[in-house]
């Protein structure tokens, strides 16, 4: 073999071994047939209007009380399991399945955030960004998920109410689990989220945000999708 | 201009200053530099007296207490300060210890105040520094000197540009001197941004269990980033096609180049790769919509010089030992914590007097490299740190690439050149380090 003289011809050399194990849980799950179709990547959508509603959004499921509210829906309360769970079994797939065309993720950097179109959040992804993530896992050379991330969501404290607009909105309290090379940590904090139905009722997640209680503090080295 | 010393390629006498020669052993002139500087917790504290405590430490920026009476809470090495501006403008470093009993005196992290009251018995300081009432004072002596109780001050505060620096050390050269001909590139930094009112805000801040000169070194090697990068590399080449972020570095046949100024400053210049910091961007959120806003609103050249005021690349500028400026906009400031432990501080500016599009593509950029980048490279430090902390039998870690060959070129200001995946600025700053720790360096501060 001769030696390699150029980065290039050294990385033309590197083998690509995915971890074989990797690649099986990275689709654990996907063997089943999703039941949703994938929406249509779009990232013209991002624009002055649609940064107002998730900042109004975080802002209003921050204050909201809804004592005296109906009581958090079946229906409901599944939807957000099935998302806990398709992101902890990374079948990614279907859980992008889960979010709307036009969509966004947000993990403000700031338990107070401002105006995200002048702060820097540690997320704030469209659907382009959710998929250039999930790709960059899919590759098998994030050193920093070799070994990859186990995690568990817990969601509690789940509220639940109707918008003007007729989008449901929750609030829920999560604790996300990880192991991760011999070590269990936790990630606490509250989600925020804005359920739409499509024309034949189906849920779709509009806007997901995830609040870290120390989202303000230096943050580990997490390379899971929070 | 000033010259700069030497890269020393030949051993030196061991100096006279008694037990800190064995650092001239530590750091080979070969570039192999031994692994307790990475791992021993006593080096580790020598390195908060004579490195943190003996040079030019970088601060804050000034837009970050723009205000009369603002402040900032940051640390020096692990010294917790306070940085004022007073009411007449200048701005301060004070240690947060009570001169009484050592309590720290302000909790907040930044804010606005005329004084600082301690919790403990409630003496109460200017933010001059000034002590200005002591509690119960009939119970102290006429031996008791209330003008030697003001709050330690860093003896040197300057700022240059807008970036403030402080130092513990009297005696260190003149902030430009200690600069030297990395000037320019910060120049070139601050001068890229060519809207005036650029404000630092804070971006993210990360944490990672490896010593903080393994961030430093990474900074200035461009070596690792096909490979520590693979993922984002080839994430980008397939979703976003090439011509895109990390593919313009594909070995050394490229203009682009690595340059050690001197003082352990160091620098990667990826600009001649680079013609456009827009075109070369990954896809943000807001892309094609704020791009479109500003091509509406400008003339194509104005609407570009914009565009490439969003993104971050261009160069990475390493001044020894706490900063480092990427492209134009952003830069990162390191916080040792222990020998093992390391809080990196990431900034970017707000441009209050560009249009909104400017800054909304801005903020995003900002989570680009930060979430697709820093975790890679915190995972190698990582993976380094429990290696040469584990596995004593092996002593040495290599920077020599680039020595001993003729890549490496002096240039007329000193520095010394070389081709952008040789280690030749990272050898440069362990010269430097040595150089520190030799030093016989008391630092203090002026009451």
């Amino acid at each position: 073999m001769s030696t390699p003289t150029t980065v290039a011809d050294s990385m033309a050399a590197m083998s690509t071994p995915r971890n074989s194990r990797e690649r099986a849980q990275d689709s654990a799950g996907e063997s089943e047939p999703a039941n949703r179709t994938q929406p249509v990547e779009s990232a013209l959508y991002v624009n002055d209007a649609r940064y107002e509603r998730l900042w109004a959004l975080w802002k209003e499921t921050r204050g909201y009380s809804t004592v005296g509210n109906a009581a958090i829906d079946g229906d409901v309360q599944r939807f957000l399991f099935d998302e806990a769970r398709l992101l902890d079994e990374r079948s990614y797939d279907q859980w992008l399945a889960l979010f709307a065309a036009e969509c966004l993720y947000w993990v403000p950097s700031r338990s107070e955030p401002g105006d995200p179109r002048t702060e820097t959040g540690i997320y704030l992804d469209d659907r382009r960004r959710m998929l250039d993530r999930v790709a960059m896992i899919r590759t098998g050379h994030l050193h920093a998920q070799i070994p990859a991330s186990r995690t568990r969501r817990m969601l509690s404290n789940i509220e639940q109410w109707t918008a003007a607009d007729s989008s449901v909105r929750v609030r829920a309290n999560v604790v996300i689990w990880e192991f991760r090379k011999g070590e269990t940590r936790a990630y606490p904090g509250w989600q925020a989220y804005e359920i739409v139905r499509d024309p034949a009722g189906v849920f779709a997640l509009k806007t997901k945000v995830v609040s870290l209680l120390d989202c303000d503090a230096p943050q580990g080295n997490y390379a899971f999708i929070l | 201009m000033s010259t700069i010393e030497p890269l020393r390629r030949e051993p030196r006498s061991a100096p006279d200053i008694g037990i800190d020669s064995r650092y001239n052993s530590l750091v080979r002139p070969d570039g192999m530099v031994h692994r307790s500087l990475f791992t021993d917790p006593a080096i580790f504290e020598l390195e908060m007296t004579k490195i943190f405590g003996g040079t030019w430490v970088f601060l804050l920026h000034e837009t970050e207490i723009p205000e009369p009476n603002d402040f900032k809470c940051v640390n020096v090495g692990r010294r917790p300060v306070i940085v004022t501006r007073t009411a007449s403008g200048e701005i301060r470093a004070l240690m947060n210890r009570c001169t009484h009993r050592g309590t720290t005196v302000c909790m907040e992290e930044r804010g606005n105040a005329k004084r600082f009251q301690c919790a403990y018995h409630g003496w109460t300081f200017g933010n001059t520094g000034e002590l200005l009432t002591v509690t119960f004072a009939d119970g102290y002596g006429p031996g008791f000197d209330k003008a030697a109780h003001n709050l330690g001050r860093f003896p040197r505060v300057e700022s240059y540009r807008g970036y403030v620096f402080g130092t513990l050390n009297p005696e260190v050269e003149p902030l430009l001197e200690w600069m030297g001909p990395a000037r320019e590139m910060l120049d070139w930094s601050i001068d890229k941004l060519t809207t005036p009112g650029a404000r630092v805000v804070r971006s993210s801040t990360m944490v990672f269990k490896a010593n903080w000169k393994l961030q430093n070194d990474n900074n200035g090697d461009m070596y690792h980033v096909p490979f520590t990068h693979r993922s984002v590399g080839q994430m980008t080449d397939e979703r976003h096609g090439g011509g895109k972020a990390l593919d313009h570095f594909r070995g050394d046949n490229t203009p682009m180049y690595v340059k050690y100024y001197g003082h352990g400053h160091k620098l990667i210049d990826q600009r001649p790769a680079i013609p456009s910091v827009w075109d070369r961007a990954r896809p943000v959120p807001g892309r094609e919509t704020y791009a479109a806003a500003l091509e509406g609103q400008f003339p194509p050249e104005q609407a570009r010089e914009y565009l490439d005021m969003t993104g971050r690349a261009g160069i990475n500028l390493i001044l020894y030992p706490n900063l480092i400026v990427a492209g134009a906009g952003s830069f990162n400031v390191y916080e040792p914590v222990a020998v093992d432990k390391t809080i990196v501080h990431s900034y970017g500016v707000v441009l209050d007097d560009a249009p909104p599009a400017v800054n909304a593509l801005k903020s995003r950029f900002l989570e680009d490299f930060a979430g697709f980048g820093y975790r890679d490279d915190n995972e190698i430090f990582e993976r380094i740190q429990h290696s040469l902390t584990a596995i004593p039998e092996m002593e040495w870690v290599d920077f020599s690439k680039g020595l001993g060959t003729d890549r490496e070129v002096i240039g007329a200001d000193g520095s010394i050149s070389g081709s952008v995946s040789d280690e030749t600025g990272i050898r440069g700053a362990y010269f430097y380090w040595k150089e520190l720790m030799e030093r016989d360096v008391r630092p203090r501060v002026v009451i």
